[in-house]
């Protein structure tokens, strides 16, 4: 209902002070135009991380101060905490960052979106802005036209900063006309009063427009046109700190438990630094002073002052949370905890994921190697053996004598469980995320579909071979038995071969490593290898029993084989150029049959 | 830094081709080391070892990656590794 009613309201009252004041209506163009400029930034922004943001994410999060300096120099860039946090916390949701690292950066941002105070103050009042914007709207419009895909990012880029240049201009000249016509500054409010019923209007400004930069704009021009207080202006940019929260709370609903732990901490970092801001308003601005008049800045430079201001509080706040980081890391797991599923649900695939194909595409990864764990799980489950054990340095032999009779266990209920919901939701996301994504990613999601493909045919193989297993594991015939049990320890040999792979993906040669665990399946092929001949042959076992082994030594081949071609798409490594390299060094069939057939020729280094 | 060299480093750059060539034929190298030094440690293992089963597997492994290094050599040889 409120919804409903809210957007004619906000229209109607905006179209009856667009008819009573132009001024007022140049000021709100000039919002308008600035807010289209941040759009317009926000895509050129977007143009320029295809593929290399991950690896300078991971290099410039791996600290804390790091995180903060990352926060600081995005924030700077881009001119937007608040896009800065949305990317953050979708970054977050995908996995891409840790909690502690998603923090530092929300900190860094906050300190980086007072550059903007600075920017506006120093530049953007002195300097006639609208004369920059000018050319550099033309010339990015040309540019966005163009059909490369950074010429059209940095199209956006400067047709963004042209329009914010613009609006700024614009609110700036309402303003001084506006003064003429209503003085605002008859509503100053002095004291406490006028601090906390400012503060809200800031973060009330800031909660509509949402962005605390197109608030801090309007605040520091309208401060230049004297039509607020100096110690209002300091209430509105405390107020626009808080309010900025919104934008991170409202993208961090669409996103997982750390993207909400993170728009948590975002909130929680805001409102202190405002408290203390208001708590020791008295001690700021002696500090303020302090500092303006070491920076030669006039004693009547309000806007100026301003920027002090914002800069001071922050870096305060900032000061003050960063020793807690670690508790508010501890606090935010604490209330906000992974709801506990009877159904396995994606623990990555979120809306707030897919804000860049980045990030969407490391939800994906990070989401198969969930399905891939619950899969291999069951997998080892169904040879009657323990996950933990099969990772560890024991005996595979030993462990497979351990528990020689296979006892059945309900594989559909368990795929229904911990598979099924994932797979699906793994496939709805790639198909959601082909269709925003650019072209670049289309064979990586198309080979992402296979891998997932692949990893849910070996769950169906290994159903079907459980039948028999439990049936011939508790035969009275030593030989079949024997069979059955050399099944078991195959796979198992495979699947810790591939545990072992997936550790060598920090390597960088995970790809190759799967050689090994290829040669491995067809070293052990019993009806390739002649084994099953033997045992005709010698009558040891039926012809049923002969059929049977033969059925499901192909579906032993199978469970293993679709897990190394899964293997090879997921342990893949992410960077294009060294995956193909790595993909031209892997073995091909001629290439292993011709190592199964090479005799032990392994030179050691005393030979 | 003489100016033949200059001159050399400034046509990779501009030649996009042997840019994309150089950069494959430095990513095969670094390869190449880090299998090498795989090798390494699964010899030093297999010496080590006494378990014919585990020997078995370090052998195994050994063979793959002599092949596989093999065929990354041939490679870099094909697009001119220095």
């Amino acid at each position: 209902m409120l919804r409903k009613i809210l957007l004619p309201t906000i229209f109607g009252v905006l179209s009856y002070g667009f008819w009573v004041s132009p001024d007022f209506k140049e000021i709100a163009a000039g919002v308008a135009i600035f807010l289209f400029g941040m759009l317009a930034l926000e895509e050129g922004f977007k143009a320029f991380t295809g593929g290399i943001l991950e690896r300078i994410l991971q290099r410039t999060t791996n600290r804390l101060w790091k995180s903060v300096s990352f926060g600081v120099l995005t924030t700077t860039v881009m001119q937007s905490s608040s896009l800065v946090s949305v990317i953050t916390i979708s970054f977050l949701s995908a996995g891409l960052i840790g909690l502690a690292s998603g923090i530092g950066i929300i900190f860094g941002a906050n300190l980086g979106t007072t550059t903007g105070a600075w920017l506006v103050a120093g530049f953007g009042l002195k300097v006639k802005i609208s004369a920059y914007a000018m050319p550099m709207l033309v010339f990015g419009v040309i540019l966005v036209f163009q059909k490369s895909k950074s010429l059209k990012g940095a199209g956006y880029i400067l047709a963004g900063l042209g329009f914010l240049f613009l609006g700024i201009h614009h609110m700036k000249e309402g303003f001084e006309a506006f003064k003429d016509a209503i003085d605002l500054a008859a509503y100053a409010l002095p004291g406490l009063k006028g601090l906390l019923v400012y503060s809200l209007l800031g973060a009330a400004a800031t909660v509509v427009m949402q962005s605390s930069h197109a608030t801090l704009v309007l605040i520091i021009t309208a401060l230049a046109a004297q039509q607020i207080s100096y110690e209002n202006a300091l209430a509105l940019a405390i107020g626009a700190n808080v309010g900025t929260t919104i934008t991170a709370i409202l993208g961090a609903m669409s996103s997982n438990v750390q993207g909400r732990r993170l728009a948590g901490a975002h909130l929680i970092f805001n409102v202190t630094t405002g408290l203390v801001a208001i708590l020791f308003i008295q001690q700021f601005l002696l500090a303020v002073n302090g500092i303006s008049d070491r920076l030669g800045i006039a004693e009547d430079d309000y806007t100026m002052k301003l920027a002090v201001f914002h800069t001071l509080f922050n870096l305060a706040g900032v000061m003050i949370m960063l020793p807690l980081t670690g508790k508010l890391v501890t606090l935010l797991e604490r209330v906000l905890q992974q709801r506990e599923r009877l159904v396995e649900e994606p623990l990555y695939l979120n809306d707030a994921a897919m804000e860049l194909p980045e990030s969407a595409m490391q939800a994906l990864r990070n989401e198969m190697g969930h399905l891939f764990e619950n899969a291999y799980e069951l997998i080892i489950s169904a040879l009657n053996l323990k996950p933990e054990l099969l990772r560890s340095s024991h005996d595979l032999r030993r462990l497979v004598e351990a528990n020689r009779q296979v006892e059945k266990i309900d594989i559909d209920e368990i795929y229904e469980q911990r598979i099924k919901t994932l797979y699906s939701a793994i496939i709805a996301y790639i198909s959601q995320v082909q269709s925003s994504a650019s072209e670049h990613f289309g064979e990586e999601l198309y080979q992402l579909r296979l891998a997932s493909r692949s990893i849910v045919e070996a769950v169906k193989d290994i159903k079907h071979l459980q039948k028999n297993l439990v049936r011939f594991t508790q035969s009275p015939n030593d030989e079949i038995r024997q069979q059955y049990n050399n099944l078991r320890l195959q796979l198992a040999e495979v699947l810790r071969e591939l545990a072992e792979a997936r550790v060598d993906e920090a390597e960088g040669i995970s790809l190759l490593s799967l050689d090994s665990v290829k040669l491995v399946l067809e070293e052990n092929d019993v009806t390739a290898n002649g084994e099953l001949d033997r045992l005709i042959r010698e009558d040891a076992i039926s012809a049923e029993m002969a059929t049977s082994l033969m059925n499901d030594s192909a579906y032993a081949y199978d469970v293993a084989d679709n897990l190394i071609n899964m293997a090879r798409i997921l342990f893949a490594p992410l960077e294009r150029e060294l995956r193909e390299v790595e993909s031209e060094l892997v073995l091909n069939e001629d290439e292993l049959e011709a190592l199964l057939e090479s005799e032990d020729d392994v030179k050691t280094k005393r030979e | 830094m003489t100016s033949e060299k200059l001159i050399e480093k400034f046509s990779v750059l501009l030649n996009m081709e042997r840019r994309q060539q150089k950069e494959k034929r430095d990513k095969i190298r670094a390869l190449l080391k880090k299998l090498k030094k795989q090798q390494v440690n699964l010899q030093v293992k297999l010496e080590k070892e006494q378990d014919p089963g585990d020997r078995k597997r370090l052998k195994r492994n050994l063979k793959v990656i002599q092949a596989q290094r093999k065929k990354g050599i041939k490679l870099c040889k094909s697009i001119k590794c220095k």
